[in-house]
């Protein structure tokens, strides 16, 4: 008689350990009930990123409209370049002392 | 003391003689007798009225002229062009003053030529020469002047590329192909630097040209300044890497590069 009873309360006891651990298990990972969680979405919050953000802070994102005129005033800039360089080409040709020393005569 | 006298005497006689072809009735004065085949001697009679008279050589003085005039229409040219070329590593005041002392100088040479007493060619020769030799205006002041206005230009542009560079390293932040290209373009900065200095610091041998001066041998300053066309040559290939390089970092940030 002691047998069984003391196996009755172990089988009790493991009951309510497996209960307590399916509950928790359901709790960490969701159940039916609650759809499985999902990184943050980053095309309804984030204003121009389209690749999934990483984990911890937010990345920087919000001047990215200013860097798109600021790379536009870059582009500007550059684009008046080749000339000087042509420029100083020109400049460098004319500048040959051999041909300088033909002209010199005397 | 008898050598004094007759070193007197002698002196003295030959002033009678002499000035007794020009001047007979100072002569007549002196109880010789004139002789009427005298030749006057120049080496004797300095300083008096029958000094050697002054030769034409109008064609030497007329091509001297046209040689002077060519000159001027250059350097005031060159001068035109200094000043049109910005001064990012602010050499070019020295420069203009030079262009302006030739010019001052030539005309004032050109001046004694044309109005200066010439007894015999050498003088004129050398003064001729000097139209050459002492100003070089087109072995010297011309490839120097374009030498310094093609360094203005690549200034310009280090100036521009660096500001652009600056401007670029704020917005790379964390994409690493930005970065890289950047560094690529910071690279080619320094290669430039190198070659031809970051205004206002004029560098490599480009940096001894503005001192270079007009020499009878020109050697040195033919060495220096086709060093300093290699250099400049040099820097502007580096510079036109370093506008690729910032192009490809604005493609890097998702511009729309027009190159």
């Amino acid at each position: 008689m002691r047998t069984p009873r003391r196996f009755d309360r172990r089988l009790g006891v493991l009951a309510v350990c497996g209960a307590l651990a399916v509950g928790v298990a359901a709790c960490g990972s969701g159940s039916s009930a609650s759809p499985p969680r999902r990184p943050p979405s980053t095309t309804a919050a984030g204003p121009t990123t389209t690749g999934p953000a990483p984990a911890g802070p937010a990345p920087a994102t919000a001047p990215a409209a200013a860097s798109h005129e600021e790379l536009a005033q870059v582009e500007q800039q550059l684009a008046g370049v080749p000339g000087l360089l042509s420029q100083a080409q020109q400049a460098n040709s004319a500048a040959d002392p051999d041909q300088a020393r033909a002209a010199e005569g005397g | 003391m008898s050598r004094l006298i007759r070193l007197l005497s002698g002196a003295a006689a030959g002033a009678v003689l002499a000035g007794a072809t020009v001047t007979p009735a100072f002569a007549s004065g002196t109880g010789q007798t004139p002789r009427p085949t005298l030749v006057p001697r120049p080496a004797v009679t300095a300083g008096t009225a029958s000094a050697p008279a002054c030769r034409p050589f109008t064609a030497q003085r007329q091509r001297a002229h046209t040689d002077v005039a060519m000159r001027l229409t250059t350097l005031d040219q060159l001068t035109t062009t200094i000043i049109a070329a910005g001064d990012p590593y602010g050499v070019n005041g020295g420069q203009r003053a030079a262009l302006g002392d030739a010019r001052t100088g030539l005309v004032a040479l050109d001046e004694k030529i044309q109005t200066g007493c010439y007894t015999d060619r050498t003088a004129l020769d050398a003064d001729t020469r000097t139209i050459f030799t002492g100003y070089r205006v087109y072995w010297l002041r011309v490839p120097q002047t374009h030498i310094l206005e093609a360094a203005d230009r690549l200034g310009a542009a280090r100036q521009t590329l660096g500001a652009s560079a600056a401007k670029l390293a704020g917005l790379v932040g964390d994409n690493a192909k930005a970065k890289a290209d950047l560094a690529a373009m910071n690279d080619a900065l320094a290669n430039a630097d190198a070659h031809v200095g970051n205004p206002p610091a004029l560098g490599g041998s480009v940096g001894a040209v503005p001192a270079l001066a007009p020499a009878v041998d020109m050697t040195a300053d033919v060495a220096a300044l086709k060093a300093a066309r290699r250099d400049l040559e040099a820097a502007r290939k580096a510079l036109d890497t370093a506008r690729r390089d910032a192009l490809r970092v604005v493609a890097d940030l998702g511009a729309n590069p027009s190159a």
